[in-house]
């Protein structure tokens, strides 16, 4: 008996990240489902939610973005709220759930040129607190999950500045980027499974002590 | 096969409450557990009742606000088990609240710094070799919500709580680089300081449930054991430094500040 065993699992969002969640969930012996937009019928019968919809960041000075970039990143959050509240109901109508929320520490350790970026992902904690706030007494579980990984983004942001990119993954606690699978999608699998029934409205980082020991990666100046 | 199946796991003041409620998972989970605590009349009935499962356990009995008991602690797990795998820093005296202007205030900051902080230090510092060269290990601290939001009369409590995160973001950012993932849990569960709150007080119980978003009390095994066993699993693996509060919620409503001073946790015990 798997943690996910007889359960119903649906990602949004195909990136690297959503990947490797949606195969650690399927090893976990959920029925997974990975998507880009939202199918209502399927979002209905879903014991687990990832919503994994941030997207990349518009690279610009706060001074020179525009309004169409604040609108597109905060859309993004709209969109992840749609998501949420057509998943809710089937959830509470069966006794619980849980939605994971993947966003990044642009959030909360600011980078400069990505102003969009960092207020949308700002955003989904207050999202994320809300719901877990109101569906709490559901049984529903909300959480946000903010990763540390090695997804093609770092790795391009490698092949042309190594030093600094090693410099930067050596400062992290563990001294590594996340597998997409085995740490991401571990930590997700944590939160959906039995092991998180009573965690609830926590922003949970899955990379590997970065939060508490080193600077985000600024695409602004390294990932281009 | 059981997903601690050969593992050992330390639960330091684990004889009552939370710590009882999370060896209890450990030994449902197949892990060898070391449980610990004061009082060895508790200690033999957690000890028999985890048997009762199935699991191998022993008792230390230790207090650990001395250097040497909690060095004990570590030895004779290894003495008897040869391995530690999860160290779980759950020991906690409580003091008396009292206001922060009496002079009482600080001989308590003595008394819980010793029992929380410095034991932690001391349990984590005896397993480190171990641990290091194991090439893996799990430690688990314990901090809370009253001390986060700096509940009144606490003072002595709060500043080990607080302490202790200090504590384990250090050695998270140390020890990472050996395969050790050092957490803070923020537990909100059934212990006996939080029932005897509001003990006979059927209302206020219910109060008190229905101010965590979850509308329910944190079950000491399956949600604050659970939790740290989810920590102590390889899906936690890349979770380091983290602060993690299991209780439902209740800290994004902030804390309501109803403690009075003259509480004293250990009048039935220990001050008759």
């Amino acid at each position: 008996m798997s943690a996910l065993t007889n359960k119903v699992a649906l990602v949004v969002g195909a990136d690297d990240i959503g990947c490797g969640i949606a195969k650690r969930f399927a090893r976990a012996g959920a029925a997974v489902s990975i998507a880009d937009a939202i199918d209502s019928e399927a979002v209905v019968a879903c014991d687990v939610v990832v919503v994994n919809v941030l997207g990349p960041p518009a690279v610009a000075p706060l001074a020179s973005q525009d309004d169409a970039a604040f609108t597109a990143a905060l859309q993004r959050v709209a969109f992840a709220a749609a998501l949420m509240r057509a998943a809710a109901p089937g959830m509470r109508d069966r006794g619980g759930g849980r939605i994971i929320l993947i966003g990044h520490r642009y959030g909360e350790s600011v980078s400069e040129g990505i102003g969009p970026y960092n207020t949308a992902s700002f955003a989904l904690i207050g999202l994320m607190r809300t719901a877990a706030v109101e569906w709490g007494r559901w049984g529903v579980t909300t959480n946000l999950l903010l990763p540390f990984a090695d997804t093609a983004e770092l790795r391009a942001a490698r092949a042309t500045r190594p030093k600094i990119i090693d410099l930067f993954v050596g400062q992290t606690a563990l001294q590594r980027a996340g597998d997409p699978v085995e740490d991401i999608g571990g930590a997700a699998l944590f939160l959906a499974s039995e092991d998180a029934a009573f965690v609830n409205g926590q922003v949970v980082y899955a990379d590997g002590g970065q939060h508490i020991a080193a600077p985000v990666l600024n695409p602004a100046k390294f990932a281009r | 096969m059981k997903r601690f199946e050969g593992k050992v796991a330390i639960v330091t003041g684990s004889t009552q409450g939370l710590g009882e409620g999370i060896a209890t998972r450990f030994a449902r989970e197949g892990a060898r557990v070391v449980v610990n605590g004061r009082s060895a009349t508790k200690g033999e009935a957690v000890l028999e009742r985890l048997r009762r499962l199935g699991a191998e356990a022993i008792y230390v009995q230790a207090d650990l606000s001395e250097k040497s008991r909690a060095q004990s602690v570590v030895d004779m797990a290894l003495a008897r088990f040869g391995r530690i795998d999860f160290l779980i820093n759950n020991a906690q005296a409580q003091s008396a609240h009292v206001e922060a202007e009496k002079p009482e205030t600080g001989a308590y900051f003595d008394e819980t710094l010793r029992a929380g902080l410095y034991a932690s230090l001391w349990t984590s510092q005896a397993a480190f070799p171990h641990l290091r060269a194991a090439g893996r290990g799990r430690i688990v601290n314990f901090a809370s919500i009253n001390a986060v939001f700096g509940a009144k009369y606490g003072a002595a409590y709060n500043v080990t709580k607080e302490a202790i995160q200090g504590l384990t973001r250090t050695l998270a950012n140390e020890w990472g680089q050996y395969g050790i993932t050092v957490n803070t849990v923020l537990p909100s569960g059934l212990s006996p300081s939080y029932t005897a709150f509001f003990e006979g007080d059927a209302k206020r119980a219910e109060a008190s449930a229905n101010a965590i978003p979850m509308r329910r009390h944190g079950r000491p095994e399956e949600d604050i054991g659970a939790a740290v066993a989810g920590l102590c699993s390889d899906d936690a693996r890349f979770i380091t430094g983290q602060a993690l509060f299991v209780d439902g919620g209740q800290n994004l409503l902030g804390l309501p500040q109803l403690h009075g001073p003259g509480y004293d946790p250990h009048s039935k015990e220990r001050r008759p």
